[in-house]
C-alpha cells in the first residue's frame, strides 16, 4: 500500500513538473510575442493589435477592456506621429516568463525617457508589466495586463541589480550612462580613489570575468534626490589570470537624482572574510 | 528712445544678475563645504575623547557604519563600542581628500590614522573612509560611512 501510495505520489510530481516546465524555446516565444505586441503598438497595426488581445481582455490598473486598450494604443500611435522628434523613448528588459501548455506569464520592465520631463528636462521613468497569456485556438492571446509605475526602491534595487549585469556583460555604457560625473569609487583592496574616467579605464583593462553576482543583505534609504544602499555582493567567476575567483563584498553606495534619474554618485565595498 | 536705454540697462543688468546668483550659490557651497569640515572635525574630537553624547548629535539616527572587515555597525552599536571601552583611541586624526556637495547631501573622502589604547582589540591604523552626509533639521549629519584599511607605505 506504501508503495503504490509514494508511486502515486512520485507520478503526480512528475506529471506536476512536466506541465510546469518552460522550457527556453517557449520563453523565447513569449518574449518574441511580448515584443510583436509593442511592435504593433508602435506602428499602430490595429489588426496585430486585435489578434494579439483576447476578447475578453482586461488592462489594469484603469479596468479597460479590448476596444479601450486598442483605441489607447492608436490614440498614443497619432500622437507620436505628429511630434515624432519628441516621441517618449520606451524599451523592455528584465523579462521573467513562466509558463505551462495553455498559459503563461510575461513580466518585465519598461524604460521611458520623455524629452518633456518635469520642467520641460529629459527625464527617465520605469514601470513593470505583467501580462497574463492562454492558448486559444493554437496561438497565445493576452487576457489581461497590469502596469505600475516604480517607485525609488524599485528603481535603485533594479539599478544594483543592472550595475552587476553590466560587469557580465562587460557593458561600459552603463557605466558611461550611471556614474555621475562626479563620481567617486575608493577600493578596499588597494585603498585607491578612482573617479569616473579612471574607474571606465580601470574596467576597459580588466581581464577579470564575472560569470555570476548575487546581491543579498539590501538596505535601501531614499530621502529626496539622495539614496544609500547597502548590501553585500557575492561575486564568481574568473580573476585576470584565469583563476577562479569567489567573494563577497559589503558595499556602501551613495545615488543621487540629479537631471531627472538617479546615478552612482559614490560608491566603496570590503571584501568579507 | 526710452525703449532703447531699457533694453541697454537690461543687457547690462542681466549678467551682473546672473554672476550674483552664481556667486550665491558658491557661498552657499562654501557655507555647507566648511559645515562639513567642521562636523568632521567634531566627529574626530569626539572619537579621540569617547565623547559619545557629540556623536550621537554627529551620528544621524539611521547612522550606519561599514567596517575594514566588512562588519555593519548601527549607530548604537558604534556608540556602545566606545561606552564599553571595547573602543578607545589614544589618538585619531583625519586629512580631508574630497568633499562634493548635492543640495543637502555631502560625500567626503577622508584618511584616518588612529592608534587604539593598549588593551583595545579593535586593530588601529590608516584608514580610507567615504562618508556621506545629510542635512537633517538644519544640522548636517553623518548617514552612513564605510572604511577601507590603507597598506602602509
Amino acid at each position: 500500500m506504501k508503495r503504490i501510495f509514494l508511486m502515486f505520489i512520485v507520478a503526480l510530481a512528475l506529471t506536476g513538473s512536466t506541465f510546469g516546465v518552460c522550457v527556453d524555446t517557449d520563453k523565447k516565444a513569449l518574449e518574441a510575442f511580448d515584443h510583436a505586441w509593442s511592435e504593433a503598438g508602435d506602428r499602430g497595426d490595429r489588426a496585430a493589435l486585435m489578434t494579439i488581445l483576447a476578447d475578453d481582455f482586461t488592462g489594469m490598473p484603469a479596468m479597460i477592456n479590448k476596444t479601450q486598450s486598442i483605441e489607447g494604443t492608436m490614440a498614443a500611435f497619432e500622437q507620436n506621429k505628429a511630434n515624432s522628434q519628441n516621441r517618449d523613448q520606451v524599451s523592455s528588459d528584465n523579462f521573467m516568463i513562466a509558463c505551462t501548455p495553455m498559459t503563461a506569464t510575461i513580466t518585465h520592465r519598461n524604460v521611458v525617457t520623455t524629452k518633456n520631463g518635469t520642467g520641460g528636462k529629459e527625464e527617465t521613468y520605469y514601470s513593470r508589466s505583467v501580462h497574463f497569456l492562454e492558448k486559444r485556438g493554437g496561438k497565445w492571446q493576452a487576457v489581461s495586463s497590469a502596469n505600475h509605475g516604480l517607485d525609488d526602491y524599485g528603481v535603485l534595487m533594479y539599478m544594483e541589480h543592472d550595475w552587476n549585469n553590466a560587469y557580465k556583460k562587460r557593458d561600459a555604457g552603463w557605466f558611461e550612462r550611471n556614474y555621475a560625473a562626479d563620481y567617486s569609487n575608493v577600493s578596499s583592496g588597494t585603498g585607491r580613489i578612482y573617479t569616473k574616467a579612471s574607474d571606465l579605464a580601470e574596467f576597459k583593462n580588466d581581464k577579470s570575468v564575472t560569470e555570476w553576482a548575487e546581491l543579498s543583505d539590501m538596505n535601501i534609504r531614499v530621502d529626496g534626490n539622495t539614496a544609500i544602499i547597502t548590501g553585500i555582493n557575492h561575486v564568481k567567476g574568473r580573476d585576470e589570470k584565469g583563476q577562479p575567483m569567489d567573494y563577497r563584498l559589503r558595499f556602501t553606495d551613495t545615488f543621487i537624482k540629479r537631471d531627472g534619474r538617479w546615478q552612482v554618485w559614490a560608491t566603496q565595498g570590503t571584501r568579507i572574510p | 528712445m526710452k525703449r532703447i536705454v531699457l533694453a541697454m540697462a537690461m543687457i547690462i543688468a542681466l549678467p551682473t544678475l546672473i554672476l550674483c546668483q552664481t556667486n550665491g550659490k558658491n557661498a552657499n557651497n562654501k557655507g555647507s563645504e566648511q559645515a562639513v569640515r567642521q562636523t568632521l572635525d567634531d566627529l574626530t574630537a569626539a572619537l579621540g575623547k569617547s565623547d559619545t553624547a557629540a556623536l550621537e548629535r554627529i551620528y544621524a539616527d539611521d547612522y550606519i557604519f561599514v567596517g575594514d572587515a566588512g562588519m555593519m555597525m548601527t549607530k548604537a552599536e558604534r556608540i556602545g563600542l566606545l561606552k564599553s571601552g571595547d573602543l578607545k583611541y589614544e589618538s585619531i586624526s583625519h586629512e580631508v581628500v574630497s568633499i562634493k556637495l548635492f543640495g543637502d547631501t555631502a560625500v567626503a573622502i577622508v584618511r584616518f590614522t588612529t592608534k587604539v589604547a593598549p588593551g583595545v582589540k579593535i586593530s588601529d591604523g590608516k584608514f580610507l573612509t567615504t562618508a556621506t552626509y545629510a542635512k537633517i533639521k538644519g544640522r548636517w549629519q553623518i548617514v552612513a560611512a564605510q572604511s577601507a584599511r590603507v597598506a602602509e607605505q
